[in-house]
């Protein structure tokens, strides 16, 4: 099952799909991509889960700066895939809401180091 | 100088912390070998040829008492006795254990030290004019702006795994010592209106493969403006940069693949929208800053009325030679800032025993306000000498071997590690730079010779910066046999260039007669005190390039 990180320390097993209105966007997006706005445009949906493809490439903590400016608050960013727990702290402080961690991830590197 | 507040100490703590965590998942095998690797580089922890091997940051260059014999300390527990300072002003110590390094780095906090950010896709241990808030050309003393952005980049987590690690260098002063112009950022404050300073930012120098120099990338900003610029500039680079080629990932070919004028719009436009709140505070936190690294009141008349008296023992030959090439002018009366060679005859460049630097230590507590300075050609600075403990100092430093008179003349060689230790080296340069500087030392010229900078890289990386030196050296593989290219009229200073490279290079055995040959061209051509690089352009690469093979005499 995967898990749900949350800022306040709560985790919650997911089932499957996530959420129905929720938009994937790869955190290796085009810079033209994101200049032009039309990424913000698309982006109006309750979830956008910012897809790490691998955890050395930090484009996602910027991309998740500019669109916690840009989108409407009621907007929630996720932050899924290549995601270690030594970046957990990070991502709070860019702006993400939550975390989504696969299981295998999260215990091939220990429930315990996730909480930060 | 700057001494830690809480929040600093705890976060350097927090951080040992982390790291031993780190290294017992990494030993667990909870935490993989590729993950482990960048969360070691943030810690300065490099794998080596032979060992690991740890940097540990000096900010901006500066170094008190306490933290130079705890470095001696830990050159005996964890290296062999020695430490090795680096061209960014820096320190390294081999051969420390995986097991051992977090102890080492509690060890470091114990005198507000860590190895955060000296390595890794990162912001970098920040460098500066060595001679900061002392140098006698100096417009605006640059280590508040240093210290304010070290806090800043400190785990910034935003810039914490951008496409390839980034450098700032910075320098009020218009005699450029800090080199800014092969920096991804460089900074050159001048004076404001206000009495803040303003500040130009030059963007996409560097060196390695693809050397590179600066361009004027924004002009007078103002300390207001500084931090979101530079947030800005850094989240327009991390969004776009390269994660395929790490060739390709520095700024600087953002810089050139995108244009001055676009990449200058696109980074504008992000300062625009940003959000300013987080910086509300910023520029008091700068002001808060001003009086760690206020002047000392000194009684100027008593300095300079006991210097006349022992001006007369600085008069034998030997000491004044030391005077003239190893002292600086000073901003205040009085006093003069003290340069140390770790270039003595025989040594490898940059390196200090843990006896020197405890005898440094002593040296400076007593001589020199208790503080020291790193270069980034790896020498030391006594800071803060008063004229009258001149005499003093210099016989103090000869009973360390330490009063080498060499200072900027051609036997103080820049040279990396490289194959002694470096896992990137191509070819060896600690070994030539001793045969060079042996070859040099012979001609006994070296006093009349005068300013030269020799450096050395083992491996295209540059990181003895000979792209920028009156005489390059880098170190190659040939087919299994080294093999040094020569580059000749570069510059570091405010004229900074890329040197021209000669023809093919030359075998290890014939590199210390070549650059002697090309050295005494040198003095033959020149006109008056001519620089190398002044020379080399009324002559031209034809001419040199002949001295180089030595073809024709
Ligand atoms: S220039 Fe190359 S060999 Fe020398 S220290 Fe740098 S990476 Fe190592």
């Amino acid at each position: 099952m995967t898990k749900q990180l949350l800022k306040n320390g709560d985790v919650i097993d997911l089932a499957g799909q996530v959420s129905a209105d929720s938009i994937r966007v790869p955190a290796a997006t085009p810079f033209t991509e994101i200049q032009t706005g039309l990424l913000t445009q698309e982006l109006k949906q309750k979830t956008v889960l910012l897809e790490f493809s691998n955890f050395a490439d930090g484009r996602g903590f910027s991309l998740a700066k500019m669109l916690k400016r840009d989108l409407p608050s009621s907007t929630t960013l996720a932050a899924t895939g290549a995601i270690i727990p030594d970046q957990v702290a990070l991502a709070w402080q860019c702006g993400f809401d939550s975390i989504i961690v696969s299981d295998e991830l999260w215990h091939r590197c220990g429930p315990d180091s996730w909480m930060v | 100088m700057y001494q830690y507040n809480e929040v600093d100490q705890i976060t350097v703590d927090d951080r040992c912390r982390e790291f031993r965590d780190q290294v017992e998942r990494r030993i667990e095998g909870t935490l993989s070998e590729a993950e482990f690797k960048p969360l070691r580089l943030m810690n300065g922890l490099y794998l080596q040829l032979h060992a690991y091997m740890l940097r540990v940051a000096i900010p901006y260059g500066v170094l008190n008492s306490i933290q130079l014999n705890k470095l001696a300390d830990i050159s005996d527990k964890y290296d062999r006795g020695y430490g090795h300072f680096t061209t960014r002003q820096n320190i390294q110590f081999n051969w420390p254990t995986l097991e051992e390094v977090p102890d080492l780095l509690e060890e470091l906090a114990t005198v507000q030290m860590h190895a955060i950010q000296t390595s890794g896709n990162c912001i970098r241990n920040i460098t500066s004019d060595p001679l900061a808030g002392v140098a006698a050309d100096e417009e605006v003393d640059p280590r508040p702006i240093c210290e304010w952005l070290r806090q800043w980049s400190t785990l910034h987590p935003e810039f914490r795994y951008l496409p390839r690690k980034f450098k700032f260098a910075i320098t009020g002063s218009a005699n450029d010592r800090a080199a800014i112009k092969v920096h991804d950022i460089g900074l050159r404050l001048r004076k404001g209106p206000n009495g803040d300073p303003l500040i130009d930012l030059w963007l996409g120098g560097g060196q390695g493969r693809t050397p590179k120099i600066a361009q004027l990338f924004k002009q007078g900003l103002t300390v207001e403006q500084l931090l979101p610029y530079l947030e800005a500039t850094l989240r327009v680079y991390n969004l776009h940069g390269r994660r395929d080629n790490k060739y390709k990932a520095r700024i600087k070919i953002l810089l050139a693949e995108t244009g001055l004028e676009a990449l200058q719009a696109q980074v504008q436009e992000e300062y625009e929208a940003l959000d300013k709140s987080p910086f509300v505070n910023s520029v008091a936190e700068l002001k808060a800053l001003y009086p760690h690294f206020a002047q000392p009141l000194v009684d100027v008349a008593q300095a300079s009325e006991i210097a006349n008296v022992i001006d007369e023992k600085l008069s034998g030959e030997e000491v004044a030679r030391w005077y003239k090439q190893n002292t600086r002018d000073h901003k205040l009366a009085g006093f003069r800032s003290v340069m140390i060679s770790l270039k003595p005859a025989g040594g490898i460049p940059g390196d200090a025993t843990s006896a020197q630097m405890r005898a440094l230590a002593a040296i400076a507590k007593r001589f020199s306000r208790d503080e020291l300075r790193v270069t980034h050609r790896q020498n030391l600075i006594l800071p803060w000498v008063a004229e009258k403990d001149l005499y003093a100092v210099w016989l103090a430093l000869r009973e360390i071997d330490l009063a080498e008179s060499n200072i900027d003349l051609p036997s103080d060689i820049i040279a990396c590690p490289g194959m002694d230790y470096c896992a990137l080296a191509t070819a060896r340069s600690i070994p030539v730079a001793q045969d060079i500087s042996k070859a040099i030392r012979k001609t006994e010229l070296q006093h009349d010779i005068g300013k030269l900078a020799i450096n050395i890289s083992g491996c295209i990386n540059a990181c003895a910066h000979h792209h920028v030196a009156d005489i390059g050296v880098l170190g190659l593989d040939r087919a299994g046999v080294e093999n040094y290219q020569i580059t000749l009229g570069g510059r570091s200073d405010e004229n900074a260039r890329v040197g021209e490279r000669m023809g093919p290079g030359v075998s290890a055995d014939e590199l210390p007669a070549t650059i002697e040959r090309v050295v005494k061209f040198y003095i033959k051509e020149r006109r008056d005190d001519e620089t190398f690089s002044l020379t080399y352009d009324r002559i031209g690469k034809t001419e040199f390039k002949t001295a180089v093979y030595g073809v024709a005499e």
